[in-house]
């Protein structure tokens, strides 16, 4: 009984770490490729979200880079997840739902500025379980041509 | 009876453990809900139901700094890099993970601007900093391969760079070491201004395209800060944090009238916090 009661322990304190590794390869697996002839910025934003839960991303931008954001949603959660970028004025640069809820979206940084993203993933009432996946957001950059 | 007394003994700290754990896990998930964003899926009793806001903030990685530095005009001097003389003098934690973000910067810099027998010599000084860490796979003896593979296709290159800062990031995240990830951000964005403080010459008319560039990083300091705020209570990122707060003071203080005072100002304090890390 003691040695069951352990191993759920164990396992409870492992969890974590499990979801945090699962959702760096869901990031690799699923938004690295769609960098094009982008690099990428050397950080996975991934972790798990459940139904009505949001990221909020601050990121600095330069002037002549040219940047391409990727939100990758995991099967689990809805597909019409919202993804907005807004400059420091809160000024909506980019909102997906204008945009067929597109997960990818690229800019070119005419002025440097910080500008902050939201994701948030939308609350399903009628659903009686919350559903949880791996949500990330990779950026990349390339030099203006 | 010793058996049963000896099971409440481990199940007594790993259920200490568990709770120290899931303590430490929430220090990047903010509560406050002063800071809710009105999204066009919201609605009000949404909004009043929304969950932890979890808030990243992300830095220009050191291959994003020197690119843009390289954009503004710049040349090439050895000089700047850290010297790898010094890379057996770091051994704690704290010098380790500052330092592989400078050389990471270094690395950076001599790839962009094509000097690949530099740029071999600081991967492998990357390794050996990432290997006394404990990062063994982000850069590992494959990286290497790939690299001499690439040794002149400078995209390739700045990718292969990027993919093992991206690695020792996720490795240290995924290992509940985050606070290390932060301080390797730390130590790549102040070499990435002290190599441009330099290639101004600390002169903001030498070349205003390259002083824009630093002026500029005011945005990005705000982010370095909230960065490292997140992992405040650890000691190597408390003792960081008052000059980066300092050098962030002196950036906002810059106006038209006071720019090449300040624009000084903050070059030697750049050039003092470099030197903190570097020592």
């Amino acid at each position: 009984m003691t040695k069951k009661i352990i191993l759920v322990l164990v396992l409870t304190l492992l969890l974590p770490l499990f979801s945090i590794a699962q959702c760096k390869e869901f990031a690799k697996n699923e938004g690295l490729p769609l960098l094009g002839p982008y690099t990428q910025s050397g950080r996975y934003h991934a972790l798990l979200l459940y139904e009505g839960e949001q990221i909020k991303m601050y990121k600095t931008l330069t002037k002549g880079i040219d940047y391409r954001f990727i939100l990758s949603v995991g099967d689990g959660l809805p597909q019409n997840t919202n993804f907005i970028i807004m400059n420091w004025k809160k000024e909506i640069i980019f909102d997906n739902a204008k945009n067929d809820f597109d997960k990818l979206f690229d800019y070119s940084c005419q002025k440097s500025q910080r500008v902050l993203i939201v994701v948030k993933v939308p609350r399903n009432n009628n659903s009686e379980k919350e559903k949880s996946a791996c949500v990330s957001l990779i950026t990349g950059f390339k030099k203006t041509e | 009876m010793k058996y049963l007394k000896k099971s409440c003994f481990i199940l007594f700290y790993l259920k200490l453990f568990i709770v120290l754990f899931l303590f430490s896990c929430t220090t990047n998930q903010n509560n406050d809900n002063d800071n809710v964003v009105e999204t066009s899926t919201n609605n009000k009793s949404e909004k009043a139901l929304d969950k932890a806001k979890i808030i990243f903030y992300s830095l220009p990685s050191p291959v994003e700094m020197t690119l843009v530095l390289q954009s503004a005009n710049t040349e090439y001097n050895e000089e700047f890099l850290n010297p790898l003389i010094k890379i057996d003098d770091y051994s704690t934690n704290k010098s380790l993970a500052l330092n592989l973000g400078v050389y990471s910067a270094d690395l950076s810099y001599c790839t962009l601007f094509n000097q690949q027998q530099t740029m071999i010599k600081y991967m492998s000084a990357t390794k050996k900093i990432a290997e006394n860490l404990g990062i063994t796979d982000a850069i590992n003896d494959s990286t290497m391969i790939k690299l001499r593979a690439n040794y002149n296709n400078k995209k390739a290159i700045l990718d292969i760079i990027s993919e093992t800062f991206l690695n020792s990031n996720a490795y240290l995240e995924e290992n509940d070491r985050a606070e290390i990830a932060a301080l390797i951000m730390a130590g790549g964005w102040i070499e990435s201004l002290y190599i441009g403080i330099q290639l101004s010459e600390k002169n903001v008319k030498k070349n205003p395209e390259l002083t824009t560039v630093i002026i500029d990083q005011l945005i990005a300091i705000e982010d370095l800060v909230g960065l490292l705020e997140l992992y405040k209570n650890n000691k190597n990122i408390a003792s960081i944090l008052p000059n980066i707060i300092e050098l962030k003071t002196i950036y906002f203080d810059i106006n038209e009238k006071n720019r090449e005072s300040s624009y000084l100002k903050i070059c030697n304090k750049i050039e003092k916090i470099r030197s903190n890390y570097t020592q």
